[in-house]
């Protein structure tokens, strides 16, 4: 694969071509001007306010990816999603438990490991349930879940365009914990220990702004300090090991003062949203979502009734010319049709059964034709 | 890497009804509609692929096989893998892909009856042969899988070029995770996929899409598809009919596919086990394509010809390029519109019956 993820080399030209470079796959670094002020510092949001969102925006993701037995891969994804779609768009317009949601909805897809909607729905919904001592339920097709659902999906759909489809082939720090563990002779306990440091680096934008190779060697410092291990260098002549990954000796105690900063920070249980309404815990805005939601339905039978009646009155009839009949049908269809948004339904229905004739008749066709050829080659 | 689009800011779910003026619906099927479209601005033609989403379910947010499209087609470039422009979104919340337009699809060109001469011409489907080959294997090269190759999702521009469309089935197989083997359209299904393959240890790679190509191959050059099985059990036949049972010998790791004993495990003498009959059933093909359908059509994934080797053959090497042969004028052959106009025909030939 020719994707190595690029550096910050460069930097007069990322200025110039920000948008451009941005929505090429295999950036996963940002460029360091982007970096420099965030959408939310911009809404007036300070910067630690917004890094305590982050952390647990990503620390909801993590647990909820928990309990939907989603592998580790899935969280970073979605992690790393979430920072990036942060360095898009402000605290102000997206809540940052919808982002969560939306970063592990789409990190589930992206990574092949896809959860189904109400799945996500109900682990996030229970999260925020333990989070916030809440008794209120959830139920399919109720109000709440209509309005958590339309946030869910259009969350999903700004995450999409706001990185411009370019979320594959993120180069995740914990792809060389077992390769430089292994490279240094230590144990499965060193490379744990550094997995674990590495689950937690991503609750900062760390990994937008250093290499993934960088976070990696930080992490398995931070292990081999904690569990008192001293690592052999590489090389003899007193080269220190992480140079021996190509890795800056200043860049690696950088990346690892931030880590450790993680851990000073009292935990997060709950951060009401500074996103003005809707809210995902209004009940206004739940009710409103779920009655557009009916009148949509509604609208849908009403067409389908529509259509019903048509087809009724057209078998009813004393027997048309064929040709009048579909253009009656027709016609009644695109009546129906300019009645209905959302028609895609009773479409997709008829185009399958269609679908069917068509390959039955197919079918026959073709071995008719095998039959010619075959008797022609007799 | 490919740049992603010259103007305005690029890949940022447009609204489709602003952005495209409709022309014409070209197809329709499981997977969703395709229409045609012209770019407002800049005029050009384009082939608007709207996704089906499940309604019938539940919406599960932007579909995964466009989300894998649109990953897959931004990783490659290549003159036969079909261009992805964009993604959009309509008003009814419908996602669409927008490719770049081609006049023609392989199976329209294959059933429609003006076309299909020009297409069973020798040196057209070399020309085809190669391209086709040449795309897969930009895309193996990629770690990409396309595992739906048919003569519908091969799209033919007038001038010749084949495009491989059709990639909501793609995937990457760097790692050794579980995949489904129920891909492939079923006369194109490769025999480790019906033996239960699923991982890359099973033979589940690159070698399943060279199968399907070597089918497609054989069928334009015979002019009738090679293995039209109805069922899978039948599908398995087939394939062991033209190419010969396999043994623990010609399949070494046969033996691992979970369902090698309900087909294989036969005795040495048993009148079920079948010769290998491929050369006899094709030897009206050239020599130079018949070696290269030979090569291909191997059961067992590991000793089956790779697409690049494929493109290193005779058959491909020397093949035309499309500039050489005569343009595909005339009107369009996408498979609906060649269908629409034979079923007309037909209903009014039946008309006059009755």
């Amino acid at each position: 694969m020719d994707d190595a993820p690029s550096s910050i080399d460069g930097q007069a030209a990322v200025d110039e071509e920000d948008d451009k470079l941005l929505t090429e796959h295999h950036v996963t670094l940002l460029p360091p001007h982007l970096l420099r002020e965030t959408p939310s510092q911009r809404d007036g949001i300070a910067r630690e306010e917004e890094d305590k969102h982050r952390r647990w925006a990503c620390g909801l993701a993590q647990e909820a990816g928990i309990l939907l037995k989603l592998p580790q891969q899935v969280m970073c994804t979605a992690q790393n999603l979430l920072h990036r779609f942060y360095y898009r768009k402000s605290l102000k317009s997206y809540d940052a438990f919808v982002a969560a949601m939306g970063c592990l909805f789409l990190a589930s897809k992206v990574e092949e490991k896809p959860k189904r909607l109400r799945e996500v729905l109900f682990a996030f919904h229970y999260v925020y349930k333990v989070r916030t001592n809440s008794t209120e339920k959830m139920e399919l097709g109720g109000a709440m879940y209509a309005g958590w659902k339309e946030s869910l999906v259009m969350v999903e759909r700004t995450i999409l365009k706001e990185l411009g489809f370019s979320f594959y082939v993120i180069e995740h720090a914990h792809r060389f914990i077992l390769f430089y563990v292994k490279l240094l002779d230590g144990d499965a306990e060193l490379a744990q220990e550094a997995w674990a440091y590495c689950n937690d680096s991503l609750r900062t934008d760390l990994q937008l702004r250093s290499k993934a190779e960088v976070i990696a060697c930080a992490a398995v410092k931070l292990a081999a300090a904690k569990l008192r291990r001293t690592l052999p260098s590489l090389e003899k002549d007193g080269v220190d090991w992480w140079a021996a990954f190509g890795v800056d000796g200043g860049e690696l105690d950088r990346a690892a003062a931030e880590i450790t900063e993680l851990y000073a920070a009292s935990p997060l249980v709950w951060l009401p949203s500074l996103a003005p309404a809707p809210r995902l815990t209004d009940p206004a805005f739940a009710a409103a979502v779920l009655a557009r939601q009916e009148a949509r339905e509604a609208e849908k039978k009403a067409a389908q009734e529509a259509l019903d009646r048509a087809r009724a009155e057209a078998a009813a009839a004393p027997p048309p010319a064929p040709a009048a009949a579909a253009a009656d049908e027709r016609r009644a269809r695109s009546r129906s049709r300019s009645r209905s948004r959302d028609r895609g339904r009773r479409r997709r229905d008829r185009s399958r059964s269609r679908d069917r004739h068509r390959s039955r008749r197919d079918r026959r066709d073709r071995s008719r034709s095998r039959d010619r050829t075959r008797g022609r080659r007799r | 890497m490919r740049p992603l689009k010259d103007r305005g800011r690029p890949w940022t779910l447009r609204d489709v009804g602003s952005t495209y003026d409709y022309e014409k619906t070209v197809g329709e099927g499981v997977y969703g509609e395709v229409f045609q479209a012209t770019e407002k601005l800049t005029k050009d033609a384009r082939a608007l692929k709207r996704v089906k989403t499940d309604n019938a379910t539940e919406r599960e947010g932007f579909p995964i096989t466009a989300l894998r499209e649109a990953n897959v087609l931004k990783r490659l470039a290549h003159e036969n893998v079909v261009t992805l422009h964009e993604v959009l979104t309509d008003g009814d919340g419908g996602v669409i892909s927008s490719f770049e337009f081609c006049a023609h699809d392989l199976a329209g060109l294959i059933e429609s009856p003006k076309m299909n001469l020009l297409i069973k011409r020798p040196a057209r489907v070399r020309s085809l042969a190669r391209q086709l080959f040449a795309g897969i294997d930009h895309a193996h090269a990629h770690g990409v899988l396309h595992r739906d190759i048919k003569a519908a999702n091969l799209l033919v521009t007038k001038d010749g070029v084949l495009k491989i469309a059709d990639w909501g089935l793609a995937r990457t197989y760097e790692s050794d995770s579980k995949l489904t083997n129920r891909v492939a359209t079923l006369w194109y299904r490769a025999p480790e996929l019906l033996l239960g393959a699923t991982r890359c240890s099973d033979g589940y790679g690159p070698a399943l899409d060279a199968w399907s190509c070597g089918c497609l191959v054989a069928e334009l050059l015979r002019g009738a598809p090679i293995l039209p099985g109805n069922t899978e059990i039948e599908q398995v036949d087939l394939i062991f009919a033209l190419c010969g049972s396999p043994t623990t010998d010609t399949w070494p790791g046969g033996p691992n596919l979970p369902l090698w004993d309900t087909f294989c495990n036969v005795d040495e003498d048993d009148s079920s086990v079948k010769e290998r009959t491929l050369r006899e059933r094709f030897s009206a093909f050239d020599a130079e394509a018949l070696d290269l359908v030979d090569a291909i059509l191997q059961c067992d994934p590991s000793s089956r010809l790779s697409a690049s080797d494929a493109l290193q053959r005779p058959y491909c090497r020397d093949a035309p390029r499309p500039s050489e042969l005569e343009p595909l004028d005339g009107e369009s052959s996408l498979e609906l519109e060649v269908r629409k106009r034979r079923r007309e025909k037909k209903g009014s030939g039946e008309a006059r019956k009755s």
